[in-house]
């Protein structure tokens, strides 16, 4: 048998992250684990710093691991991030034995349910945290790194670009900030189903990036694009359903204004 | 040069196969058993089926993501079709597959989306159709008529009717991509699509003939699903598609598409659907207790390591 060979591809620019959803389950899965625990229950303070910080640390690992096979082992990003989309709903089964955690505990549920100036708490860490990402990605040498090896990874090699490093960041900023999206879920539920826990989250994550503007060969950030993307697909699905039209012709819309954000995209670029 | 190291990464997958069912077969009683051998082809000839179509798809540099959810459609089209018999149900579920396909190659070939959004685009929208057509529940099948008797019957109490079926699919696209110059316009286009188009190879229509393909052997499976499971599942097939990438990879087919084999492919296939196989036997002689949470869990490490000998095997290769 013989292949035709042509020349071997530049690594396609860009990269995509498809286990955000299982590294939320996984953090979703640690929080109520560590404060349930005995030793949190003894020192309550300590044991609720500890199971907000553990499971971001964890979270961040799943990224670095991510990064890593991504930015030094020359793996596809869709390769490398389909491991934890597997495996990584799986080990927060494991943790929990498939159960589901039921808890009662006020600091950790003000995290999902509290308000803060008549808005939720949880809607302020999400403006908060894309303040700082789009500052970050505008005015730091990060971003500006960033930026350039979504552009064209071998001119910003060329230009000493620590392009691994960059990666890596990348990678562990993701998991980090999928990790917190899945304590705020399970906070704002007072439950943690491992099984459901940010499930087909990845594909929400990837749409509202990609109504926001971001292009996915890579390149160009819109952080508040992004924000806008991810408001206007929840309003859309809770508008759709508010008028009584089901949840499955809701998939179908969403589809179908995935396609034309695309195609407008390419349009304005040709 | 390149070819040499291919075919041992391809004879690596085989050998990985034989070890495997050698090792069951020394191990455990029952594990070359009738029941469990057709048991096993049974189950696996629908990721069989979507990996091969996914191969092709892989093949020219694209992606597939919609196969889980489109066999999830066709499973709940040919349920609701099964009272007319197998004869009408199963050309409606591949319609259903081949309608999603054509769908996908409209958006790609027609107005250039990249593979990834259009077929994501498809994954919604079948999943979203398969729950309105059934209703939001499963679709029983009518077992008065002859429509289970693909997915129950076996040829000779040993190969279900459905990994025939499957078997057909892989030697057409075998066939085609290793004897046919459709075949070659494939492989040319994941090598270079832009060399390819300019060299007067026809990539239009062999970009629509992948995605086709992946639609129909998606509908395939989900008629096998409804078939030799008994109704039509519209929530099934989440994961599927992830399932059939891995099977691709392992199988030694590079995501960026322009080489690949179709047969190591089925191997890829085989070889998942063994390791779990395997640990259900061993599960079953009580030395180990996994938890069906655990099945992810080694899925996952399973992938890694074929990632991980992938890195180091493709590094090497020179260019020629």
């Amino acid at each position: 048998m013989r292949w035709p060979q042509g020349h071997p591809h530049d690594p396609p620019p860009g990269g995509i992250d498809l286990s955000v959803g299982s590294v939320m389950a996984v953090a979703g899965a640690l929080a109520p684990i560590i404060f349930l625990s005995d030793w949190a229950t003894a020192n309550p303070g300590l044991g609720l710093a500890a199971s907000i910080a553990v499971p971001l640390l964890v979270a961040a690992l799943c990224g670095l691991f991510n990064g890593v096979l991504i930015a030094l082992l020359g793996v596809q990003p869709i390769i490398a991030t389909l491991i934890f989309f597997i495996s990584g709903r799986g080990i927060a089964q494991v943790l929990t034995n498939g159960n589901l955690q039921t808890f009662t505990n006020p600091d950790f549920t003000w995290l999902g349910t509290g308000r803060l100036l008549g808005l939720p708490v949880q809607g302020w860490i999400a403006l908060a945290l894309t303040i700082t990402i789009a500052l970050v990605v505008r005015r730091s040498l990060y971003g500006r790194y960033l930026l350039s090896v979504g552009g064209n990874e071998r001119a910003a090699t060329l230009a000493g670009v620590p392009v691994a490093r960059v990666k890596i960041t990348t990678y562990v900023i993701a998991a980090t900030l999928a990790g917190l999206a899945g304590m705020i879920v399970v906070a704002q539920n007072s439950a943690s189903d491992a099984a459901r826990i940010g499930q087909l989250m990845e594909l929400d994550a990837i749409a509202a990036a990609v109504v926001g503007g971001a292009a996915l060969s890579g390149g160009r950030a819109p952080i508040f694009g992004a924000l806008l993307g991810a408001v206007f697909i929840q309003l859309m699905g809770y508008t759709l359903i508010a008028n009584g039209i089901s949840d499955e012709m809701t998939l179908i819309v969403t589809a179908a204004i995935i396609v034309l954000a695309v195609w407008l995209q390419r349009g304005a670029r040709a | 040069m390149i070819g040499t190291l291919l075919r041992q990464g391809h004879l690596a997958v085989w050998v990985a196969l034989a070890v495997l069912i050698l090792f069951g077969t020394l191990r455990y009683d029952n594990f070359a058993s009738a029941y469990n051998l057709s048991s096993f082809l049974g189950y696996n000839s629908m990721f069989i089926l979507i990996s091969v179509g996914m191969c092709l798809v892989i093949m020219t540099g694209g992606i597939d993501l919609s196969v889980g959810t489109v066999a999830a459609l066709a499973s709940v089209v040919a349920a609701m079709l099964s009272p007319l018999g197998l004869a009408v149900a199963l050309p409606a579920g591949m319609a259903a597959g081949l309608a999603a396909g054509a769908l996908n190659a409209a958006m790609i070939t027609g107005l250039r989306l990249p593979p990834f959004m259009a077929t994501l685009a498809t994954m919604l929208a079948a999943k979203g159709a398969a729950l309105w057509l059934a209703d939001n529940r499963t679709v029983p099948v009518d077992w008065t008529s002859d429509f289970t008797a693909l997915g129950m019957n076996k040829v000779a109490d040993l190969l279900p009717w459905t990994i025939l079926v499957a078997l057909v699919a892989v030697v057409i696209a075998w066939v085609v991509v290793d004897r046919t110059p459709l075949g070659r316009t494939i492989l040319a286009i994941g090598g270079n699509a832009e060399a390819a188009h300019l060299m007067g190879l026809k990539t239009r229509r062999a970009e629509v003939f992948v995605y086709l393909f992946s639609g129909a052997c998606a509908g395939l499976a989900g008629v096998f699903l409804a078939s030799g499971y008994g109704a039509g599942q519209p929530l099934e097939g989440a994961g599927w598609e992830l399932a059939a990438i891995a099977a691709v990879v392992v199988g030694g087919t590079l995501l960026t598409g322009g080489m690949g084999s179709v047969t190591a492919t089925v191997a890829g296939a085989l070889l998942f659907g063994l390791v779990f196989n395997l640990l259900n036997f061993e599960n079953g002689r009580g030395t180990i207790s996994l938890s069906a949470n655990w099945q992810s869990v080694i899925r996952g490490a399973f992938l890694l390591i074929v990632i991980l000998l992938q890195a180091r095997l493709a590094r090497p290769v020179p260019k020629t």
